[in-house]
């Protein structure tokens, strides 16, 4: 029964399709630099289950990803129709002829971006910011994987899309049931029929992993695709990457911003979770603490979207090696690992990235394993939590329920080992490199708290580790390791998130502390219905009593 | 006295005159934008995208849509139109340059210091004359006639693209409608499906008597064409997979974990073979066929029972392409395989796939009753294709329009001479300053023959004069774009449709009159940057 699954992609919004650039160009890295011999041992992570391969015009095999991409049309930059970005004509003097004619520039939209020479792999990208997510893609796409939101759909009166007094969840959600009747179905039926496109080429569609923005109209047009899928694909598991963007009003502290993302996150909460297999918040900021300025993933990460997104992508593709690597597991298998219960989905992910992994000091001496560190994993100072409101430190008796610990690299150092030659026979083996990680987990977790133990507990390693290329991924200012372990655990670490957003939410409701355009809902997804079931969530993830 | 000359000049004023200002200009520099368009004889706009993506086109609302729109005030002008287009499909580019010049007949009566809300009063006179006018002046016809609906789609075809290929698509238009008119029954357009193809050479399209589904067979060895067809319309799984995410195996060894994912797949196979036998029963000679199509996925093991059986099967078809096949074939569709009976049956004379480049098609022609149809656009290049979409979606909607209107009006700006002169005399029965308010109105209904005229190459003023002249002496007369000369729509056969203009003259005079009484813009919201004027207003630019 080792038929290959495929697994379609969902990229829902600008945050989102900012995290899936960087993933896709990591994908396109561990394809180049594949450690093992891909003809005899096969890729270490299958290519097949997240590309599709097509024949191109010059009936040439072209690898294009099974992903299907939702954004605003002025937000594609220079990538076209086509799935191609348009790098020519791009130098400034061009622009600046069209512009100064004011007839045309009426027509021609003068904004696009500025796409990275992707062959010029030394010039040093990490410290630009980049407006378009298209201007470091080193991925085509194929044309029937573009959705574009035509940016007059949405009725936006003065707020920016940045999460201020712009439209909010259930704007989107009016859009989708809408349509927008100039396409005739609108755009509900645009993707509907791309997504069934990219069905109807699957011998074995497994599931989709569906990255979407929590704010803006995001929540609400991935809640309206998660219930088509729910209908329409009945039996696939859904797993959701739900990322607050980098927003700079919540930077500058702004109450309404912050207000509106309570809002959008609860609402997301509630109508997102409830469709996927498997949930996990994400967020860059600190926007629960009274200075919202603080940065989530440390010092060294700019708080850019184009760094804090490439940080999100490292972990999510390391995350999910267990279904896209040679395990033979699907998503499927993955989320019901996660979840204990079907109403218990909302996972935490933490990752040791972008800081050395060596701080662990896994090593060997003699032949014996050593483990330095005695905290458990979950409250290991090494890692840093990309989930929202993760309290700091990390209690250390808040044993997770179910755990996937993924790592990809080298577990130990030859360096630091004694004998170096056997180090590195050792990070070649699953099976030892597996075991090390295990006796170090049960260990620590029957140190720290004896009484709870890990209901489901698995171990995903490989040894490709992870490489990047300068111009499309930025190098932080420490560390930027080639190993990488990251944490995605289903535990009660979630609580205080959950918590927040339930008080939140309530006093936004009862002293109305938002205009009525954002809060008001008409037909699906009341308020009373987001809070009825933030409250069924925190009733599955108690407040752990200190 | 005192007070009439402070009142004169206060600031506020001054901002009303500002606010008035700005709504005009934005009309008008929409109008500019969008004039240019307008008849036969118009000229084409190229919108080119940040990524480089080419969009010729003549359709107002395709354009208002795919623009950048700074100006909010432009922006709501856009919408309203468009929200034309939305309802009648047609007349977006007419109300965009009405409300426009609406707004320019009135500017200069503002700076004589007349209160816009004389002018919007005369507006609104003016629009129940016209709308009243409209009823007597539309001519009442057998629209189910083949030669008068060709003109209506070649009308407006024409205004839309190149005159070759307006003709050859006007024929298609008719045909498809007719096609799926059912009496006492609203026109489902969706019953018309417009496929595309990206054709290298062919740039000719076809109306096809059945459907094209936009997918093939995903097995080499299945028949890659049938003739004498059942068609099996279904929305059945036909995929191993588990039956809900949460729900697992429990299994003590792996034998017993083998055992339970073969039951499972058997189950599936079942679900197969009863459709092979349901083949094997009506298909008792060997000329008669048999295809699945499959709203759900089909797995590789089914699909290779399939093609051994000699059926095509087809997967995770379009949802509303199961409606209309079995409208176009016949039979049912079937969610379970437990009661398939040869009833359910559909029948199809011929299934063919068709491939090109990486894409497949299927066709299914040779229906029983042809209640759906599709129009099959080919074209050399993208923009064409697009172009001739647009297009044609228009045709429809205008050709749907006169069935159910029953009526049709004499195009070529017959209809705005004729309410002009309507007006001119209604003009007199009023009392008062309003009197100047049903001018300007009539003055603005006449920018469509104008326009025409100037877009067409001739001297507008010259041109109405003209008809005007003619018009005085009983005839209908529209323009003719060609010669310039006064013109019998009638016997062109060039007509507008009802709906439309109705549409138009309902809608743009509230938009005009309500910018009208705009007297001051004032940012709404808590935000504390920027100021009362929208952005780019500010300064000479």
């Amino acid at each position: 029964m080792n038929k290959k699954q495929e697994i379609i992609t969902l990229q829902i919004g600008n945050y989102s399709n900012f995290i899936a650039t960087h993933f896709w160009n990591i994908q396109e890295e561990n394809f180049k630099y594949s450690s093992r011999n891909p003809e005899k041992e096969g890729y270490e992570i299958d290519p097949d289950i997240l590309y599709r391969s097509s024949l191109s015009e010059k009936d040439q095999v072209k690898y294009t990803p099974r992903v299907l991409l939702f954004d605003y049309k002025s937000n594609y930059g220079n990538l076209n129709k086509e799935g191609t970005v348009y790098r020519g004509n791009n130098n400034n003097a061009s622009n600046n002829v069209i512009g100064k004619r004011e007839n045309v520039s009426t027509f021609v939209s003068t904004s696009v971006g500025k796409p990275v020479d992707i062959e010029n792999s030394a010039q040093d990208n990490s410290s630009r910011d980049f407006e378009y997510w298209s201007d470091y893609t080193s991925v085509e796409y194929h044309r029937n994987s573009l959705v574009q939101v035509s940016d007059s759909c949405v009725v936006n009166p003065s707020g920016d899309e940045n999460g201020k007094n712009g439209p909010g969840f259930h704007d989107g959600l009016d859009m989708m049931e809408r349509g927008d009747a100039y396409a005739e179905g609108g755009i509900s039926d645009e993707y509907q029929d791309k997504l069934r496109l990219l069905a109807e080429e699957c011998d074995n569609l497994s599931a989709f992993q569906c990255f979407a923005d929590t704010d803006g109209i995001w929540g609400g047009v991935s809640s309206s695709i998660l219930s088509h899928l729910a209908d329409e694909y009945s039996s696939k598991a859904v797993v959701t990457f739900a990322a607050n963007s980098y927003s700079s009003h919540i930077a500058q502290n702004s109450e309404e911003a912050v207000l509106e993302r309570v809002y959008n996150s609860s609402a997301c909460l509630s109508s997102l979770a409830a469709n996927s297999s498997l949930y996990i918040p994400l967020s860059c900021q600190r926007w629960w603490t009274p200075n919202t300025s603080a940065s989530q993933l440390g010092p060294q990460v700019l708080p850019t979207k184009y760094q804090t997104s490439a940080l999100f992508a490292a972990a999510i593709d390391t995350a999910t090696l267990y279904y896209r690597s040679n395990f033979s597991l699907d998503v499927g298998s993955f989320c019901d690992h996660m979840c204990p219960s079907p109403s218990r989905n909302v996972a935490v992910l933490s990752t040791s990235f972008p800081g050395s992994f060596e701080r662990f000091g896994f090593s060997y001496q003699g032949s014996e394993p050593v483990f330095p560190n005695k905290t458990p994993l979950y409250s290991s100072p090494y890692m840093s939590y990309l989930s929202p409101r993760v309290y700091h430190p990390v209690s250390s008796t808040s044993v997770p329920y179910t755990e996937i610990v993924s790592i990809r690299g080298d577990l130990l150092n030859p360096r630091t080992c004694s004998n170096a030659q056997e180090a590195s026979v050792i990070n070649q083996d699953y099976q030892k490199v597996s075991s090390l990680l295990q006796m170090y987990l049960s260990n620590t977790y029957m140190e720290s708290n004896p009484t709870q133990a890990v209901l489901r507990r698995k171990i995903c390693n490989i040894t490709q580790p992870f490489e990047y290329q300068k111009n499309l991924y930025p190098t932080f200012k420490q560390g930027n390791a080639k190993t990488i372990l990251t944490h995605l655990q289903n535990s009660t670490l979630i609580s205080p998130f959950i918590e927040y957003l339930v008080h939140d939410f309530k006093d936004i409701i009862a002293n109305k502390r938002l205009s009525e355009r954002i809060t008001n809902s008409y037909d699906q997804y009341s308020n009373s219905d987001i809070l009825e079931s933030l409250l069924q969530y925190s009733e599955n993830y108690p407040m752990n009593k200190k | 006295m005192l007070s009439m000359i402070k009142q004169a000049g206060t600031p506020s004023d001054a901002k009303r005159g500002q606010a008035l200002l700005l709504n005009i200009s934005a009309g008008k520099g929409l109008q500019n934008v969008l004039k240019t368009n307008l008849g036969p004889k118009g000229t084409i706009k190229m919108l080119v995208s940040g990524g480089g993506d080419i969009k010729l086109t003549k359709d107002g609302s395709v354009l208002l849509h795919d623009m950048q729109i700074q100006h909010p005030t432009a922006a709501l002008i856009a919408r309203t139109a468009t929200a034309q287009d939305d309802i009648t499909g047609d007349g977006t580019t007419t109300n965009v340059i009405t409300i426009g010049e609406l707004l320019k007949q009135s500017e200069r009566y503002l700076s004589e210091n007349m209160h816009p809300r004389v002018i919007a009063k005369g507006f609104e006179l003016a629009k129940d004359r016209v709308l009243q006018f409209l009823e007597e002046f539309k001519s009442n016809k057998d629209t189910l006639d083949r030669e008068l609906l060709m003109s209506i789609a070649r009308t407006s075809l024409r205004t839309k693209l190149p005159m070759d290929i307006a003709d050859q698509l006007t024929e298609h238009v008719v045909d498809a409608l007719l096609l799926i008119k059912k009496d006492k029954e609203a026109l489902d357009l969706f019953m018309v499906e417009i496929m595309t193809m990206q054709h290298k050479t062919d740039g000719s399209s076809q109306l096809i008597k059945g459907l094209v589904l936009d997918h093939g067979t995903r097995h080499p060895d299945m028949p890659k064409k049938l003739t004498n067809c059942f068609i099996l319309t279904c929305n059945v799984s036909l995929e191993y997979e588990k039956t809900e995410v949460n729900a697992n195996f429990l299994y003590k060894d792996h034998q017993t974990r083998s055992k339970m994912i073969d039951g499972e797949h058997k189950l599936v196979a079942q679900k197969c073979r009863q459709i092979i036998e349901l083949k094997n029963h009506v298909c008792d000679t060997p000329d008669k066929n048999f295809v699945v199509i499959n709203q759900k996925g089909i797995d590789p093991i089914c699909l290779d029972m399939f093609a051994k059986a000699g059926i095509i099967a087809l997967r995770r078809a379009k949802r509303r392409n199961m409606e209309r096949l079995t409208l176009a074939c016949g039979g049912t569709a079937m969610n379970s395989v437990d009661d398939l009976s040869p009833d359910c049956l559909g029948h199809a004379d011929v299934v063919y796939e068709h491939t090109l480049g990486e894409e497949k098609y299927t066709f299914v022609e040779g229906v029983k009753n042809p209640f759906s149809c599709t129009i099959l656009i080919k074209g050399p290049n993208k923009h064409t294709i697009e172009q001739i979409k647009d297009a044609l979606r228009d045709g429809l909607r205008a050709v749907k329009n006169t069935i159910e209107d029953g009526c049709v009006i004499p195009g070529g700006g017959a209809f705005q001479i004729a309410a002009y002169a309507d007006l001119m005399k209604f003009k007199d029965t009023v009392v008062g300053r309003t009197k100047l308010g049903v001018q300007a109105f009539a003055d603005a209904l006449l920018i469509v023959p104008k326009t025409l005229a100037e877009n067409s190459g001739f001297d507008s003023m010259d041109a109405i004069i003209r008809l005007q002249e003619e018009y005085s002496k009983g005839h209908i007369v529209g323009l003719d774009v060609v010669t310039g000369e006064p013109m019998d729509p009638f016997s062109e056969g060039i007509f507008d449709q009802y709906s439309v203009l109705k549409q138009i003259y309902r809608s743009s005079p509230i938009i005009a009159s309500q910018l009208l009484l705009v007297d001051e813009i004032i940012k709404a919201g808590k935000g504390l940057r920027g100021s009362s004027v929208p952005p780019g207003e500010e300064g000479p630019q």
